[in-house]
């Protein structure tokens, strides 16, 4: 059993129209002041640092050690949004099970406002800004939407039956102070938002916000710790159609490592950037390989993203890739609902047609 | 659209990568090519589709605002 363990966890709150004198480095220093206060530790403790910022350029987690007066021995950035979150997780406990460091933070977040959005999803990477931009795409929406079509073609769905993950969502979010939407949502509310690029309409994308997350990694026997944690990036060089994630090729090692199943987990916090690839991951993992079916009997029951997930909560750029694990790491520090383990996973960087990272992680409180 | 083809493999890609993604080939040569619709949307006003060119690889492209689907 490793010997790391996450001890604390905090978000700063996710705004939509963030003051102006509220910066990605305000923000990152609000969660790491946060999460220092909720593990009961000081700065002085810290000797380990973690970021993943897409606006923290042309800082680094150098400048944000110095800026924070940390003086960390293990020092990483990571720039791979909805997968740095467990990245990030990845290399921190592999440190503190070394000894490389003993008391690591790791920090993510993101100011955008419309502009600074528009100027990352515009320059997402050499391909995007090549390619898509200039079409213009403006940003993954329609990318997604093309995926979607080709999800609901291949498995006989209908906006209805998205719409069902979306409410249901919704209303988790409803003990969420922090979520963007928070208010109940109708299935015909949902079918009646304005289109964005169809299939997708308003409430099938992620609201845009700022905000941090934050995680504390220690060493000892008290608090969350990683039963299994499994990665797999750029499984199909964008040649597919993007319905299955790297996720499916190392389903059956994750739950080999955790020594658990599918259907044993008691929380679960699938990466939502879009409905679509909630049921792809649940599919690659093992958990609803029948989407429609899911839709229409599980859904509700499930304890699935109850922050109301990124669909809910909104988006704060690469903290969408911490903000599942602090969701998780939370209730199962708090034993709410006496929960125990948790399913985590990351998805992201779409480099031309899609995502290519995925990652996921298998919590448990101890 | 052009493609890039591998000259040593004859795998096509778009676009063009580092090394071949099946030979790791190092040489491409830029090949013309058309290809089918297979999904199409439309984000304020623009027609985004995605086609599968007839060498094999799919392109994200704007379609013609006159043109039917």
């Amino acid at each position: 059993v490793s010997s790391a363990r996450i001890v604390a966890c905090a978000e700063s709150p996710y705004t939509r129209h963030p003051p102006a004198d509220v910066t990605t480095e305000s923000l990152l220093a609000d969660a790491f002041v946060r999460a220092l206060g909720a593990a009961g530790l000081d700065r002085d403790d810290v000797d380990g640092l973690g970021v993943a910022s897409f606006t923290l350029g042309p800082d680094h987690a150098i400048d944000l050690a110095w800026k924070l007066g940390v003086k960390p021995r293990w020092l990483m950035d990571d720039p791979n949004g909805g997968a740095s979150g467990i990245q990030l997780l990845q290399h921190a406990v592999r440190a503190v099970e070394t000894g490389d460091a003993s008391t690591i933070v790791l920090l993510a977040g993101d100011r955008l406002d419309r502009e600074s959005f528009r100027a990352l999803v515009d320059n997402y990477n050499r391909t995007t800004a090549e390619y898509l931009a200039p079409l213009p795409t403006g940003g993954p929406n329609a990318l997604f939407a093309l995926l979607t079509q080709r999800h609901m073609a291949a498995h006989g769905l209908e906006r209805a039956d998205y719409g069902k993950l979306v409410v249901a969502q919704r209303r988790h979010a409803a003990t969420n102070p922090g979520a963007v939407y928070r208010e109940p949502l109708t299935l015909d509310e949902y079918l009646a938002a304005p289109v964005v690029a169809a299939p997708l309409h308003r409430y099938d994308c992620v609201p845009v916000v700022s905000g941090a997350d934050a995680l504390v990694v220690t060493a000892g026997n008290e608090g969350v710790a990683v039963r299994a944690l499994r990665a797999l990036h750029n499984v199909d060089d964008q040649a597919g159609d993007g319905l299955a994630t790297g996720l499916a090729a190392v389903r059956d090692a994750l739950w080999d490592d955790a020594a658990l199943g599918p259907d044993d987990v008691d929380l679960l916090s699938i990466y939502d950037d879009y409905p679509a690839m909630v049921l792809v991951q649940l599919a690659d993992l093992g958990l609803a390989t029948d989407p429609k079916r899911f839709l229409a009997e599980e859904v509700e029951r499930v304890r699935l993203n109850l922050s109301g997930g990124q669909l809910s909560a909104g988006q704060a750029g690469a903290a969408g890739g911490m903000h599942g694990l602090v969701e998780a790491v939370a209730r199962l520090l708090r034993r709410v609902d006496d929960a125990r383990t948790a399913l985590v996973t990351g998805y992201g960087m779409v480099l031309y047609r899609y995502g290519a990272c995925a990652n996921a992680v298998v919590l448990e409180r101890t | 659209v052009k493609v890039a083809v591998c000259t040593t493999c004859g795998t096509a890609s778009f676009p063009r990568r580092l090394l071949c993604p099946r030979c790791a080939g190092r040489s491409f040569e830029d090949e013309e090519t058309t290809g089918v619709v297979e999904q199409a949307t439309e984000r304020e006003g623009v027609r985004i589709a995605d086609v599968r060119t007839l060498l094999g690889p799919h392109v994200v492209t704007r379609l013609d605002p006159t043109s039917t689907p």
